[in-house]
């Protein structure tokens, strides 16, 4: 005996679970142990992400000692404790819990829709009596409407609250509560205003009953109909582990595949719900079409094929241009760059939601790991809204806030965050950055170093305030990590290069690391092989355009774009969608699959390569884009088109050398940008990123979609004229909007906040600061 | 179970429902406890919007609370919903509740309520139309089984109650 509990290491215990002896770690649970030892106890509220609150009490063991069977979720360990999972008395407590379960839940597996793979199913399978003893009447709960994402059924309800811990200790936005009390408890809202979460999806797969479902996917399908594939979200650039789940070769919904370095065992809406946006055929393109004389005529692959072959040949390299979006796969931005190479232009670009290219290219700065940013202890957002533009990443900083960590933000608005911000500095889009070179001037005046050259002497004409000054000093003093996140706000800005000088100057003075937050799921993947040009291409005229995986939406300046697209001699789009406004543009549209749809791998914003596999039949005609590429290198002639299989190339990409470490950019001049009348800050709302959520309906029709508005203080209405509510007309040198007028505290004063990603802004430049309201229409 | 690791309340619009008295009150119940555990002021804070208005509790007056204590609105309405003695539907002069737990129950509490019932032409739960008595839907055993069958009219205890000292009770009733 002494000599076994000499073995056991200080900060564990040595237990007997059913007669083995394991050791647990110490103040951990028993369930801990028996699920870290693959021994089977049954629950329902106990979930590892979530705290504890031992209400279901289906865990029930049977403890040595103990007078009475004790929940394993809620029970420490202590040395020498004798657990019996499946003794009679174990088993009596979780059938007697599983009895009193039953009584109040419907018995008609059947018509619900978690039937098949239901918790509270598979247990009663195990621990319940084959016949129901309660006769009496059972209760029943009215639904409330929770928005277009999740549906509800709230007589099925075991107070489980899994769902309300989520909302209160993930979410962040403690939305659901437990109302009334013993048998007429329920779960409900507090207002019965519906789900605000970016993350509210995942209550569904937290429910162990069929209280809280899938509301696009209800009814569809039954458990077993459906196969599981691994994919990757294609939304954000983190690449989220999903299981596509299908039936017959189409994709009816996706939940997480658990994955603790990316998305752990979450998975944001976006990622969840995105895939509705494949089952939209509106705008599906499905057959190669060609504009002759002003008539779009079907052709074959073969004819379409030729045509471009044939205009590539007749054209002068230099005059091609190729503009692909970032959610691509890494084999057809790899076939593309051979593709581009042999026929010897260089006019490729990547990066459709950059307008500053005043410097040139440089490899993304990701010095912290994902799962390492919820160890932080300072965090600076930099023109970032990690809720939207990564809400994983978001929760990872709303981790590291609730460890303990201070966050500022830097931006052009007042965000609703689910964590407090220690200061929340905002400006207009040139004042801001203003106010993130105050911070270098108060670090450079309190430290005594100052930036060379242009950068330095801007900063001079800079002053900072006592907040700014307190913010230095502590980031001065502090020894612990620190973590500059430099978001799409400041990836998308204008003054892009001036926000990253800054923020690279400031960093190795106070010992910090800089993360860039990437757009699209595989931007990193199109950087390595090289799809970028160290000019801004759209300045120039190039006689053929060709459009790969991407909108006019997708442009940080869609009106700049268009003037390209019109001015040139040929538009080929490969897509899988082409709405109006690319069509009317268009000469040749091959319609090619989209991520889902095709195999091929993605490299995340923290450089982690993944696989995914096709889960969905692409409609008609549709081709993989690699297939489509692999053929018309080998109609040009060109060499190493021979590729069989997808894995091939595959092959390729995994052999693609990382890009060099990038170094800081130099900054020669600074613009005194100048703007009249209002700023524009060009928002992109969480749902207008990619062709597909932009078609997803659940997504469109939720609280987070945004609407053709423009925003501005409330204390700028009298200067504009106009009333909240109006059809006004944005203008952006000679351009216009056709926008509604709001109003929020949350813009600061002189800023207009545009709606960015949507047919309503299409004539709108991210990059000309300078717009007016005019003109509202009767 | 729940801690408060969520930011707040950033848009405070009900504040102004709120009397001074009751914000005196609720002051008063904040001070006694941590300010992580500032939730727990929650039910002194309820009982005094509930006495500020006319005996019930609004989902205005909840926001009012949840704004002024800082905590989620969700919590409030929680612990609303969870005692009998809070009232979130407009309630009569008079407050009514006629204890059904076991002693009383065993001395004919449910003869009490159907008499009650009947003389008032309300069911439990309901108001008299002139907006005079409130029936309330149940309450819990408060430690007067010794006087039972018992009711609690305005907080006050009426016990061994019979069909004669109801009549005199309820009849005595503005």
């Amino acid at each position: 005996m002494t000599e076994t509990s000499n073995q056991v290491p200080e900060d564990k215990v040595s237990i007997e679970i059913d007669g083995q002896t394991v050791l647990a770690d110490k103040g951990s649970m028993i369930i801990h142990a028996t699920d870290a030892h693959g021994i089977n106890v049954p629950r329902f509220c106990y979930h590892k992400k979530l705290s504890i609150a031992a209400n279901c009490r289906m865990c029930m063991v049977d403890v040595e000692k103990a007078p009475k069977p004790l929940p394993a979720c809620a029970t420490p360990v202590v040395d020498g404790m004798k657990i019996y999972t499946r003794s009679k008395r174990a088993t009596s407590g979780q059938k007697n819990a599983m009895e009193f379960l039953l009584i109040n839940h419907p018995l008609d597996c059947p018509i619900c829709d978690q039937g098949g793979e239901c918790e509270l199913q598979d247990v009663a399978m195990g621990y319940g009596r084959d016949v129901s003893r309660f006769v009496e009447g059972k209760r029943s709960v009215a639904d409330e409407d929770l928005g277009s994402l999740v549906a509800s059924d709230m007589t099925r309800c075991i107070h489980c609250t899994r769902c309300v811990r989520f909302l209160n200790e993930i979410a962040g936005t403690d939305e659901l509560g437990g109302i009334g009390r013993g048998d007429r408890t329920y779960i409900a809202t507090a207002i019965g205003q519906g789900l605000d979460s970016e993350m509210s999806g995942n209550i569904i797969d937290l429910c162990p009953v069929g209280a809280l479902t899938n509301k696009p996917f209800r009814f569809k399908a039954r458990a077993w109909e459906l196969m599981a594939t691994a994919g990757l979200s294609m939304h954000d650039a983190l690449g989220s582990n999903i299981y596509y789940h299908t039936r017959h070769g189409k994709i009816l919904r996706a939940v997480p595949r658990e994955n603790e370095s990316i998305n752990e065992a979450w998975l944001s809406d976006r990622d969840r719900y995105g895939i509705h946006g494949l089952n939209n055929d509106q705008d599906r393109v499905t057959q190669p079409m060609v504009k002759q004389s002003g008539q779009w005529n079907v052709i074959t692959w073969e004819q379409a094929l030729t045509i471009l072959a044939d205009k590539l040949k007749d054209t002068a390299a230099e005059e091609v241009a190729l503009y692909t979006g970032q959610h691509t796969t890494s084999e057809e931005y790899f076939l593309l760059k051979k593709l581009f190479d042999q026929l010897g232009s260089d006019q490729h670009e990547h990066r459709l939601s950059t307008v500053d290219f005043s410097a040139s290219f440089q490899a993304p700065r990701t010095e912290v790991s994902l799962a390492d940013v919820a160890e932080q202890k300072q965090i600076i957002m930099v023109g970032c809204y990690a809720r939207h533009e990564q809400p994983i990443l978001n929760h990872k900083i709303r981790q590291a806030w609730l460890n303990g960590a201070e966050v500022n933000a830097f931006g052009p608005c007042h965000f609703e965050q689910n964590f407090d911000l220690k200061l929340d500095i905002t400006g207009h889009q040139m004042d801001w950055v203003k106010k993130l070179g105050s911070l270098a001037l108060s670090l450079a005046e309190i430290s005594g170093r100052k930036p060379d050259g242009a950068l330095g002497d801007w900063l001079q004409q800079q002053s900072a305030d006592e907040d700014i000054n307190s913010l230095a000093k502590s980031l001065l003093k502090n020894d612990h990590k620190t973590l500059f996140i430099l978001g799409q706000i400041s990836a998308r800005h204008p003054q892009a290069q001036l926000i990253k000088a800054l923020v690279e100057w400031m960093a190795p003075l106070v010992d910090a690391s800089i993360n860039q937050v990437l757009d699209g799921a595989n931007s990193m993947g199109a950087a390595l092989n090289g799809l970028y040009n160290d000019q801004d291409i759209k300045r120039n005229d190039h006689a053929v355009n060709l459009i790969y995986q991407a909108e006019i939406q997708d442009f940080a300046e869609p009106a700049k774009i268009k003037e390209c697209l019109v001015n040139s001699e040929m538009t080929v789009v490969f897509n899988a969608f082409c709405d109006e406004a690319l069509k009317s543009r268009a000469d040749l549209i091959l319609p090619i699959a989209l991520l889902p749809e095709t195999s091929g791998s993605l490299i995340n914003n923290y450089g982690q390569r993944q696989d995914a596999l096709v889960a969905h039949k692409a409609p008609g005609d549709t081709k993989p884009g690699w297939r489509v590429l692999r053929v018309l290198g080998n109609i040009l002639g060109f060499d190493g088109f021979e590729y069989e299989d997808v894995h091939e190339v595959m092959q390729e990409t995994e052999q693609l050398k990382s890009l060099p470490t990038p170094v800081p950019v130099a900054i020669k001049e600074i613009d005194a940008y100048k703007a009249k009348g209002l700023v524009l800050y060009a928002h992109h709302g969480i749902y207008d990123g990619d062709a597909l959520v932009r078609r997803s309906r659940p997504l469109q029709e939720s609280k987070l979609a945004t609407a053709d508005t423009v925003y501005v203080n409330p204390g700028d209405l009298l200067s504009i004229g106009f009333e909240a509510g109006d059809l006004v007309s944005v203008e952006q040198n000679g351009r216009y909007a056709e926008l509604t007028l709001a109003t929020d505290e949350a813009v600061p004063t002189g800023s207009a906040v545009i709606n960015m990603g949507r047919l309503s802004t299409l004539n709108i430049n991210a990059g000309e600061l300078s717009v007016s309201i005019i003109g509202a229409q009767s | 179970m729940f801690q408060i690791v969520n930011p707040q309340n950033t848009e405070k619009t009900h504040l102004d429902l709120l009397t001074d008295e009751t914000k005196a009150t609720i002051d008063y119940w904040l001070k006694k406890y941590p300010h992580e555990q500032r939730r727990s002021a929650v039910l002194g804070a309820l009982h005094a919007v509930q006495d500020q208005n006319g005996g019930w509790i609004s989902t205005e007056l909840m926001a009012a609370v949840s704004e002024y204590i800082d905590i989620p609105l969700v919590w409030v309405r929680e612990a609303a919903e969870f005692y009998s003695m809070f009232h979130t539907q407009p309630v009569g002069r008079h407050k009514i509740s006629i204890c059904t737990n076991i002693s009383c129950m065993l001395r004919g509490a449910d003869k009490v309520v159907k008499y009650a019932e009947d003389k008032l032409n309300i069911k439990l739960g309901q108001t008299t139309e002139d907006g005079r008595i409130t029936l309330v839907m149940e309450e819990e055993c408060v430690a007067a089984c010794t006087g039972a069958p018992m009711m609690i009219i305005d907080g006050h205890y009426h016990e061994n109650l019979t069909e004669e000292t109801i009549d005199e009770i309820l009849g005595g009733l503005e």
